[in-house]
């Protein structure tokens, strides 16, 4: 995905997160679920795939109990506390819930690292060059600035350690005193730094904007450099995962249809009916997979 | 042909700004051949930014405007609805690395320019590959613009121009902010696209020592009008005659040439032909006179005031104890196993190479960091106060008095105090004017007092000569001598071995994490062969001892 065009990966992943999103259902929630986290750990190795799951697992272990809890309707009782009843059907539905969100999130991260931000910005520079160098600019300058405001209370740490951290003030102080400090007084650091960084911003920003006009910015209408193109290769991938997300949307209607959880879990359907849609899922891990092979055939 | 034409040009400021209209220029005659690697010098405040600002339309001061400007035969446009043409002709280079890069990545920050003159796609991607080659940027290419060094950062700003293929290209203190090995990177390319490609260049340094070599003509800007025009040479003889106090800023083998025999012709440039010279010069002298050897003159003694004695048996200021420190734990740590004992009065420097992580050890010395392992003790009650690299990082009042004034927790400092130092530092005439307003070595005075103020008996200053020209350092060089000899204690953290040779008493070096070669200022840079003062690369093995300027002068009377 992160050699395709952005077009291209973008659209997937819209595909991927809506059928996810739009299929309250334990099995397409585990299969959206089980892919995300096997792409992950191709994106991004075993180390943040592995916190994916066990935060996945604790995002399932709470919302189960939580639906579980609060939800008494179903049919089948799996055991009673008191006068209250915990049916599979709340536990099923928790389960739903709860994959849904983690596959959306775990599919979000992945996009972050397949597609990110400023290859799809790169989409609309055409249409919008304006914009798009803009936003280009926005992410120039957050680092810039977060790294002059790390300036600003080194500095002042070291001239006024009392004015930046109210903890070193208190140190060694009564106890008393952190509730005597006022709320203007706790105010004082932000006010102090905001400041600072006001001006020092504007200040570069004056540099910039200099920078800008002497390389002719506003002399005429802007053009666009690209670094990416349509290849043909996009094009049959695309024609590739249209099928399947067509497939995959008229196999999640008709699973859909004959499914709910109360008063008791509908139909799950056929195998068969499964399987567009895991493949679509699975499609990223196949083709990095299917790249990864090549290369290493070609090395031989 | 000529690339450059001024024809009478005179330049005022309007009323407004600045607090008084002023004529910056007057009556400026001038011109530059096509294809010539110029320099423009002179005093702080002599109009030479003014003078290039006024040849790159784009960016001219507002002013009261007249004779006439010719840029390869074209007359200037002063519209702000300016042609791209003449946007691209015309380049640009700015001081601040950081401040003129306008993109998140590197390729985009190289397309910024071309995509503004509205080159078509084929176009963009030919020029920014082969500009990407020439200046070696392929190999990061793809990063962003934030990750990048403060010397990759420069060449980046002078790549985005090139790209624009500009026939003249204007520098204002462009290595201003660098390190001495980014500077050397930078003139290198700059170089090369005078030489490689033709390109006219006029460009404002203080950095003399690098320039010089490579600069065919020199103009020297004074009373408002050029007072100056011809070759290095000529320029060397013309500061010897009428410009005295512009001999500072020449390359210290000039320098030393011109103190030993200031009639000679030619002076040396670079450290080679100062040897070279020199050598010549003693061999001359010693035939006439037959004096005693050159090498046998006596050497150091032991610089008054610091004895090792009298250190000792003084309970140190601060101590460092086998201190570790990293960033992050998976990242190799950047301070290993460091001590370091802080005696009081005098200065000691620490120098280094960038990212030797001089400055961590600095937050470290002044309590803004704690080591993960060792430990710092500070003597009890010690004040101590920390000069940031850039002092904007201070300053947040309209007025320096106002700034000077607030004390950081709510009160104020007393007028009279304030007043004396003020006074003390010839700022007292610029209390009014914004913080911003000042040059940068008021700016780095003003940020000093308000760490005076605070009454401190550590300064820790963390590499205080960056972008100060060489008028200014030894302003600065005073100024932190007066506050040693009043018994403070300062800690200078630099890669300005010039500066630290001159100013500190003592002198380690950090590298890789730990402190070497700690020891007497002048021995230690005595004892290097690389690191250490231009002075002493050419002395060494023909007078004995001379770290500094003023070492030779025993030599030479």
């Amino acid at each position: 995905m992160n050699s395709t065009h952005p077009l291209f990966s973008f659209c997937y992943f819209v595909a991927i997160i809506a059928l996810t999103m739009c299929a309250l259902q334990p099995l397409i929630g585990a299969v959206s679920l089980a892919s995300a986290l096997i792409y992950l750990l191709v994106l991004k190795g075993p180390r943040p795939a592995l916190r994916m799951l066990a935060m996945a697992l604790a995002v399932i272990l709470i919302v189960v109990c939580f639906q579980m809890l609060t939800s008494h309707l179903g049919n089948t009782v799996l055991f009673c506390i008191g006068s209250s009843r915990y049916t599979l059907e709340a536990l099923l539905a928790g389960l739903s819930m709860a994959e849904m969100l983690t596959a959306v999130i775990i599919w979000f991260s992945c996009y972050q690292e397949a597609v990110g931000a400023d290859r799809f910005l790169s989409l609309f520079s055409r249409f919008l060059p304006t914009t798009s160098m803009m936003v280009s600019m926005v992410f120039n300058y957050v680092p810039g600035m977060m790294r002059r405001a790390r300036q600003v209370s080194d500095a002042y740490k070291a001239i006024a350690p009392s004015l930046v951290d109210d903890t070193a003030a208190d140190r060694g102080t009564a106890i008393n005193r952190r509730s005597s400090r006022g709320i203007l007084e706790r105010l004082r650091w932000p006010v102090r730094l905001s400041s600072v960084l006001m001006g020092w911003s504007m200040e570069t920003g004056l540099i910039a904007a200099a920078s800008m006009r002497a390389r002719g910015y506003g002399t005429q209408r802007r053009t666009s450099y690209l670094l990416l193109s349509w290849t043909f290769r996009d094009g049959v991938l695309s024609a590739v995962v249209a099928v399947l997300v067509a497939a995959a949307i008229v196999c999640e209607v008709q699973l859909m249809d004959g499914f709910g959880f109360y008063p008791e879990i509908g139909s799950f359907g056929g195998f068969w009916q499964y399987l567009p849609g895991a493949a679509l899922m699975c499609f990223p891990v196949i083709y990095e997979g299917g790249v990864r092979l090549r290369w290493r055939l070609s090395k031989f | 042909m000529a690339a450059v034409e001024i024809l009478d040009f005179s330049f005022s400021y309007p009323v407004q700004t600045a607090g008084s209209g002023f004529q910056a220029l007057s009556q400026v005659r001038m011109r530059v051949e096509s294809g010539s690697f110029m320099l423009l010098a002179g005093m702080t405040g002599s109009g030479k930014s003014t003078l290039m600002r006024c040849l790159k339309a784009e960016l001219a001061p507002m002013g009261e405007r007249s004779g006439s400007i010719r840029v390869f035969g074209q007359e200037l446009v002063f519209d702000m609805a300016v042609s791209s043409r003449q946007a691209a002709d015309i380049g640009y280079v700015l001081q601040d690395p950081e401040a003129q890069i306008v993109m998140d990545s590197v390729w985009h920050e190289l397309a910024f320019g071309l995509e503004n003159i509205g080159a078509s796609q084929h176009e963009m991607q030919r020029r920014i590959a082969e500009t990407a080659s020439f200046f070696g940027i392929n190999n990061w290419f793809d990063r962003k613009t934030a990750d990048l060094s403060g010397g990759q950062k420069q060449l980046l700003n002078l790549a985005s121009i090139m790209v624009m293929q500009p026939r003249l290209l204007l520098l204002d203190e462009p290595t201003a902010q660098l390190d001495p090995l980014a500077t050397k990177e930078f003139l290198t390319a700059l170089h090369r696209v005078s030489q490689e490609l033709g390109v006219t260049v006029m460009i404002i340094e203080h950095n003399l020592e690098e320039v010089a070599p490579l600069v065919d003509e020199v103009a020297f800007i004074a009373n408002r009008s050029v007072a100056f025009q011809g070759s290095f040479q000529g320029f060397i003889d013309y500061c010897s005659r009428c410009q005295t106090e512009y001999l500072p800023a020449l390359p210290a083998a000039t320098q030393l040439a011109h103190l030993v025999c200031p009639d000679s012709r030619p002076l040396p440039l670079t450290v080679r032909d100062g040897r070279e010279w020199l050598f010549r010069r003693l061999k001359e002298r010693s035939n006439l006179h037959t004096e005693v050897p050159a090498d046998k003159s006596p050497t150091l003694g032991p610089i008054p005031g610091l004895s090792a004695a009298s250190a000792s048996d003084t309970e140190p200021l601060l101590k460092i104890h086998r201190a570790w420190f990293a960033y992050e734990r998976t990242v190799a740590p950047v301070l290993r196993d460091l001590s370091l004992q802080l005696k009081p009065g005098g200065i000691y420097g620490i120098i280094g190479t960038n990212g030797s992580g001089k400055s961590t050890l600095l937050s470290l010395l002044a309590g803004i960091r704690k080591p993960q392992r060792g430990n710092v003790k500070r003597l009890r009650g010690l004040i101590s106060a920390a000069l940031p690299q850039d002092p904007k990082a201070l300053f947040n009042q309209p007025t320096l008095r106002q700034e000077l004034a607030d004390n950081g927790n709510g009160g104020q400092h007393s007028d009279d105090r304030l007043a004396y130092w003020l006074e003390r530092y010839k700022l007292t005439d610029m209390q009014e004017r914004h913080p911003y307003d000042l040059s940068g070595g008021e700016q780095q005075k003003a940020a000093l007092i308000k760490l005076l103020l605070r009454q401190p008996q550590l300064l820790l200053l963390d590499e205080p000569t960056k972008g100060l020209d060489a008028f200014t350092k030894a302003d600065l060089l005073g100024v932190l001598r007066g506050l040693a000899a009043e018994g403070k204690s300062i800690v200078i953290v630099s890669h300005d071995l010039e500066f630290v040779a001159s100013v500190a008493d003592d002198c380690s070096m950090l590298f890789n994490g730990t402190l070497v070669g700690s020891g007497d200022a002048r021995e230690f840079f005595a004892g290097n062969l690389f690191y250490t003062t231009a002075i002493y690369r050419i002395t060494r093995g023909l007078l004995e001892g001379c770290v500094r300027l003023q070492d030779v002068y025993p030599h030479v009377s």
